[in-house]
Order: structure tokens, then C-alpha cells, then sequence
């Protein structure tokens, strides 16, 4: 409070109190930026525990250093909030870190998910697969904490206090995930969900720690054990769609789906060491008491797709009935729950309850349109197998993923 | 090539959202402007431009790094030598736009981010142009001007307004004619094509340019020295000359209106092009010269009657002058 001497045109000065004129508040749209960074699991001097180093059956040294695209996206409240705080009264961010390939922010539409958050922020961090150009070998990319202040003041939130508080590993994504955890780039401290999204591995190909460590060849049991050793309050969520190349099973070839098919990671030791703390959500087995739902969930995810074409590529009175039926009957995306929190539809019981809906969709035909118009972007492919693996966070993903 | 002439200024007298919409830097020393205003529709093409009005920031700048981040899709980065560039959205959701500026080092000296928002196409247009593909006779020609001109333009035109009001929506479909007109005779790359060809004369070519703005410029194909003698509104920057009706007399009449056209300033010629560059004002100016024409040659004639009256000799005569003049009667 500050007082201010006024010239009185029709007496002497006098000193009179005035209030501080307040600061406009500022509306905000959300903020949505992208930057690369080097890998900090390639530096010695940031990931010392389990570093990645390169070979010639791994990358090429450009593609092994090369810098990669990072992408924070802050939903309008959160950035508005931080912008109208006086200083020392900021909102903190309670983050999710996505690990995956690097078009997910956008191709899965993660940003609709985050958008009525009032204080959560999405990054995602890029991933390498095997094949690609100069890569022969899938490797992982890291986050520090470096790099998210980095990120955090790229998108207005310069010096803002935040907790980690989900980390979410999607198919290659699931190595960042664990050597970021190994090494410990981030405070898990405030770590409460560890998830790995269709890609459930031993993680013993590289890096590796020493032979004679108890996690020798097992990285993705050293990140979980490491996360419970930081975080009282960390739980980890385990999604099984596909294999072998999402979660390989010991018994690949059984097809009966009615009894378990334990992954080659075992989960049950877990589930044993850490009651309570271990979510083992398998759509393609039967497993405790909860049946395989592949089927209708893949259908679901086709159904979700043509919708979000329509209005786009996809006419739809081009769209046959029998496909609108269950198209017409999808709750909202987001909607659809596994794990039991509040505020979501159970996908199990939302399955039981439209089985007319889901036996009338034909997986054969809305294959057909989405292929032929391309709904999963580049990522479209005609293997509708393979398509489970790419479409179901997209549907699926609001529950793990929010803080 | 730092910032062309064309994106160092904004028209005299408009904002930055008078050309379409845009965000401006909180510092004012540059503005993003897209062609097409959310909602923006899937498969249309839209064209983005940097302004950069400070000279020192335009000094800096060496070229330009965009990124288009749909839902829906994979992010799309690319890198131009001008402040330009386009972008077709393919999926509803949001898109962000962001464009760095950067100088010969690669280093960063501007950004803007623009968001905006794509909506599904006009369902009953896709109802219509469905029907009309399956069902013999009549049908819905042309099915990507429909699209281009519902789903784009519809909110531009539905905000052309007379200096004085009339009832009924006479004037807006007789401009919407001129969108019509336009949208069919070039397709967007062709209206690309020539801006880029003006921006160049502007540029480097300055004998080019009276050549090149023989053609009608943007969605509405105006013809540059024809919106000179009306804009701006207030003291339009060429006089009103009449063309002879004669085709001979009028090419060589037109040129000589063409070589005036050139011959004025530079900031003025930069005006008329962005103007016309801009499918909003574009539109905005169609809507202008349509009038001023209508008051000059059918004064007291309300558009409803320009449209029905005189089986539309009126409409026929207006569109003669928008085309080929004004020309003298």
C-alpha cells in the first residue's frame, strides 16, 4: 500500500491513501509448444545409474544424438491461473509425462483430455523404433527435470512449482519410461501411477545393468521397483491388447481366450510383492475375474474413429446402419474407465450391457472405412490386430493419464 | 529474402483482424493472420501470413519455421523462406498454429501461436452433393467450389453490410454470386499462384506488376485498379475512369488504367494486394465495389430489384462493370 501525493488545483498538497490499482486479469487460451532436446539418458553426467550407449547394432551416431521433439501442452485454466497469480501465489502443475513415438499429443488427441484441467500438464516425449532410418535397434528417450523446467517456461509457466505425478511408457515409449526411472532424471518423490500402455517387456536387450545386479536384463522390474522405492503413494497399471509385439504371453500360440495367458513379464510376483499397487488391466485374456474383452473394445475403438471422421473424409450416410448403431451409442471419448475411479463409465459392465450393439459391428466393414480414409493418419494400417495396439489410448487414455 | 514488402505492413486503416483471423504479438512488432476463420473445415486449403510491421525485428529474420498440430494427426513442421504458409486441416478438433521466426543463425526472434478450431463440413451440402451423385439430371456441379464456398466463406459473406441498409438478403447472395464466379474460374492454387506473382512484381518486378493485375485477384477475382477507384472508402487512391465498351478500346484502355495503378506508391500497391489477398477483405470489398457500382449506374434501385427486376438486366450490367470496367454507358 503505497501513498501518493495528488496537487489539489484548489487547496495545498495534502497526502491521501490510494489503493494499488489492481493487474487486468488476463484471460488465456491453453498453450501448446514443441522443442527438441538431446537425450539426457545418453549423458554420463545426468544418467549414471543405466546409461545408453550406442553400438553399431543400435543407431547410427547422428540418429543415436540426434536432438528429438518434446511437446507440453497447458489446458487455458492453468495457464490463466499462473498468469493472474501474484508472485509467490502461482498454481503448482501436477504433471503426466507420455513416453511414446512423438505424434501422440496430437494423433491421439491427448489434448481433449487435459483441456478442463485446472492445474494438470501433458508432455510427451519422443520414442525410437527399430527400422527407422539409421535405427536398428528401438532405444529409449529420457525427460530430466531440466528439461521440463525448460519446457514449463517455454509455455508461460516460467519457475512453476510441479509434482510428476503420472508416467505413462506407450509401446517403444516403455523404455524412456523405465531408464527415466532407473536414473532417476525426475523427482518420482509425488510419482502416483506408472503405466505401461500395451508394451509390457523384460526390457533386456540394452541398456543393461551389470551381470552380477539383481536386475540384469530385467530394467522394466528395476523401474518398478525403484518408483515403489520413492513414492509411498505409487501405483503401477498395466495394459495388455496385443502380442507378441505388445505384451508377448508365455503361451503365444493359445487361443483360447477364457483362461489366463500370463505375460512373459510376470506380473503376478509383482502383484505378491506389492499388494494393491499393481493393476493388470488384460483385454485379451481372461485374468482374475474379468473377462477378455479384445473384440468389443477393438470395436469400440473403430467406431470411435468413424465417428471423428464424420464430418471430415467420412459421409455419414455412407456409414451403414448396422455400424451407426454402435457408433450412436459410444458414451463421450474419455468416458470409458477400467481402473474404478469416479467419474468414469466402467468399460466391463458398458460392454455386457451392448452386446447387441457390438455383435451387429462389423469389424470387416469399418475397416473398410477407415483405411479408406485414413482415420488413424499415417499410422492407418489394414491389420485391424495391429490397429488395436494403435487406437486404443486414443479411447482409453483419459483415465490413466490424468494426475 | 528477410520480409517481403507484402508482409510489412498492414492496409492503412485495418488491424490485423480485419484481415482474417489473427493473433498479434504482445510487443505489437509482428501478426499472424489466417486466410479462413474457425471453425475451419476439413480438406480446405488455408493460407497463413506473418506480418512483421517493425523494421528492426524484419531485419533479423532470415526464414521461418512453422508447425501444424491437428487433432487427429501427426504434427507437420515446415520451413519457408517467406512469411507464408499454407496448410490443409483434415480432421474436427483443434489445431494450433506456430510459426518461429528465425534469423540467419537459426536462432529464434519472433513466435506466434494461433489456435483455432475445425468443424465438421456442412452436412446437408454433403447430403446434396451425395444425392446428386447418385440421382440422374440436375446435380451438384462442382462439388469442391460447393464445399469451398459454404464451408469457408459463409461467415464472410453473411457479414457484408450496405453503407445503408436494405431488407431481405438480396445483396448477400448477389455477392456470394461474385464468390461463385470467382471460386470456378481459379481454383486456390491458381489464386495462389497469381498472388505469389504480384507479391514478386511488388518485390523485384516492379514492370511486372501492371501486367500481372490484369487478372481478377482472390476469392472474388477483383480486379485491382477497379478496387483503387473505391478504396479506400473516403479518397479511393485512383479517380473513377470509365473503360470504352469497345473489347480493343477497352484492353487498351484497361492497360493504360493498370500502368496508373503501378505508378502509384508502394505502400499503396502493398495495400491493394493484401486487401485482395485476404479472402475477408476481399469479400468486404466485393461487397464495396458491387455497391458503389450499384449507386453509380442504378441509383434508388434497391438490390432485390438489381437481382428481379428488369429480368436482371441491372445484375447483368453490374457484373459487366465489376468485370470489364467500370465502362462507359
Amino acid at each position: 500500500m503505497g501513498k501518493k501525493q495528488h496537487n489539489s488545483p484548489t487547496g495545498p498538497q495534502t497526502a491521501v491513501d490510494t489503493a494499488p490499482t489492481p493487474p487486468v486479469p488476463q484471460v488465456r487460451g491453453y498453450v501448446f509448444k514443441h522443442q527438441d532436446f538431446a537425450n539426457p539418458l545418453n549423458d554420463s553426467s545426468i544418467a549414471p545409474t543405466l546409461l545408453q550407449t550406442n553400438n553399431a547394432s543400435i543407431a547410427t551416431v547422428e540418429q543415436f544424438n540426434k536432438q528429438r521433439t518434446f511437446y507440453i501442452y497447458v489446458p487455458k485454466q492453468l495457464a490463466t491461473d499462473f498468469a493472474n497469480a501474484p508472485a509467490g501465489s502461482k498454481p503448482k502443475a501436477r504433471l503426466s509425462l507420455f513416453f511414446g513415438v512423438e505424434p501422440e499429443m496430437t494423433l491421439f488427441r491427448l489434448r481433449p483430455f487435459f483441456a478442463s484441467e485446472t492445474n494438470s500438464v501433458l508432455i510427451t516425449i519422443p520414442g525410437l523404433e527399430s527400422g527407422w532410418d539409421g535405427v536398428f535397434s528401438a532405444f529409449g528417450f529420457g525427460i530430466s527435470t531440466d528439461i521440463i523446467n525448460n519446457l514449463m517456461t517455454l509455455a508461460d509457466l516460467s519457475g512453476i512449482d510441479f509434482s510428476v505425478e503420472v508416467m505413462a511408457g506407450y509401446s517403444t515409449g516403455y523404455r524412456g519410461v523405465n531408464q527415466t526411472v532407473i536414473n532417476q532424471l525426475v523427482d518420482l518423490s509425488n510419482l502416483t501411477r506408472l503405466i505401461y500402455l500395451d508394451a509390457w517387456y523384460h526390457h533386456d536387450d540394452h541398456p543393461l545393468a551389470a551381470p552380477a545386479s539383481p536386475y540384469f536384463k530385467k530394467n522394466t522390474r528395476w523401474a518398478i521397483d525403484t518408483a515403489f522405492g520413492k513414492s509411498p503413494n505409487a501405483n503401477v497399471v498395466i495394459y495388455a491388447f496385443t502380442h507378441p509385439g505388445g505384451v508377448p504371453r508365455t503361451n503365444p500360440s493359445q487361443t483360447n481366450q477364457s483362461i489366463p495367458d500370463p505375460p512373459n513379464e510376470p506380473v503376478q510376483p509383482l502383484i505378491t510383492q506389492y499388494p494393491n499397487k499393481i493393476q493388470f488391466i488384460d483385454f485379451e485374456f481372461k485374468f482374475n475375474s474379468r473377462p477378455a474383452i479384445d473384440d468389443s473394445l477393438e470395436k469400440i475403438c473403430l467406431a470411435r474413429l468413424i465417428q471423428l471422421g464424420i464430418g471430415s473424409n467420412v459421409v455419414q450416410s455412407a456409414v451403414s446402419p448396422s455400424l451407426m448403431t454402435l457408433i450412436n451409442a459410444l458414451p463421450d471419448r474419455g468416458s470409458f474407465g477400467t481402473l474404478g475411479f469416479t467419474g468414469y463409465t466402467d468399460l466391463y459392465g458398458w460392454v455386457t450391457s451392448h452386446t447387441s450393439e457390438l455383435s451387429g459391428f462389423s469389424i470387416a466393414q469399418a475397416m473398410l472405412i477407415v483405411v479408406a480414409n485414413n482415420l488413424l493418419g499415417d499410422w492407418t494400417v489394414s491389420s485391424h490386430y495391429e490397429m488395436r495396439h494403435r487406437m486404443f489410448v486414443l479411447e482409453l487414455g483419459k483415465e490413466p493419464l490424468l494426475p | 529474402m528477410p520480409v517481403r514488402k507484402t508482409e510489412t505492413r498492414m492496409p492503412a486503416g485495418s488491424s490485423a483482424s480485419d484481415l482474417g483471423e489473427s493473433v498479434v504479438a504482445t510487443d505489437g512488432r509482428c501478426a499472424l493472420v489466417s486466410f479462413l476463420s474457425s471453425s475451419l473445415a476439413p480438406n480446405q486449403e488455408n493460407t497463413y501470413v506473418l506480418f512483421v510491421t517493425d523494421a528492426s525485428l524484419a531485419s533479423s529474420i532470415d526464414s521461418y519455421d512453422w508447425l501444424f498440430a491437428e487433432d487427429g494427426a501427426f504434427p507437420q513442421s515446415m520451413h519457408t523462406a517467406v512469411g507464408e504458409a499454407s496448410y490443409t486441416p483434415v480432421t474436427v478438433g483443434n489445431l494450433t498454429v506456430i510459426v518461429r521466426a528465425l534469423d540467419s543463425s537459426g536462432t529464434e526472434v519472433a513466435d506466434l501461436t494461433l489456435i483455432q478450431d475445425v468443424g465438421p463440413l456442412n452436412p446437408a451440402l454433403e447430403e446434396l452433393i451425395g444425392t446428386a451423385d447418385d440421382n440422374p439430371g440436375p446435380g451438384a456441379n462442382n462439388p469442391d467450389v460447393l464445399r469451398e464456398v459454404v464451408n469457408v466463406y459463409y461467415s464472410y459473406y453473411q457479414n457484408v453490410a450496405l453503407k445503408v441498409p436494405e431488407s431481405g438478403d438480396a445483396f448477400k447472395r448477389y455477392v456470394c454470386s461474385f464468390i461463385f464466379d470467382g471460386t470456378l474460374k481459379k481454383t486456390p492454387d491458381e489464386r495462389g499462384a497469381l498472388l505469389d506473382q504480384l507479391a514478386d512484381a511488388l518485390e523485384n518486378n516492379p514492370d511486372a506488376f501492371p501486367i500481372v493485375a490484369l487478372e481478377g485477384v482472390g476469392v472474388c477475382g477483383i480486379r485491382l485498379a477497379l478496387l483503387a477507384m473505391t478504396f479506400p472508402q473516403a479518397s479511393p487512391l485512383l479517380p473513377w475512369t470509365e473503360l470504352p465498351q469497345d473489347s480493343n478500346q477497352n484492353a487498351v484502355a484497361d492497360e493504360q488504367l493498370r500502368q496508373k495503378l503501378a505508378a502509384l506508391s508502394d505502400d499503396d500497391k502493398i495495400d491493394i494486394f493484401n486487401i485482395g489477398r485476404f479472402p475477408k477483405t476481399n469479400i468486404t470489398q466485393c461487397g464495396s465495389i458491387v455497391e458503389a457500382l450499384r449507386d453509380k449506374y442504378f441509383p434508388g434501385t434497391s438490390f432485390d430489384d438489381v437481382l428481379t427486376g428488369m429480368s436482371g438486366t441491372r445484375a447483368h450490367w453490374i457484373t459487366m462493370h465489376y468485370l470489364e470496367g467500370p465502362l462507359a454507358v
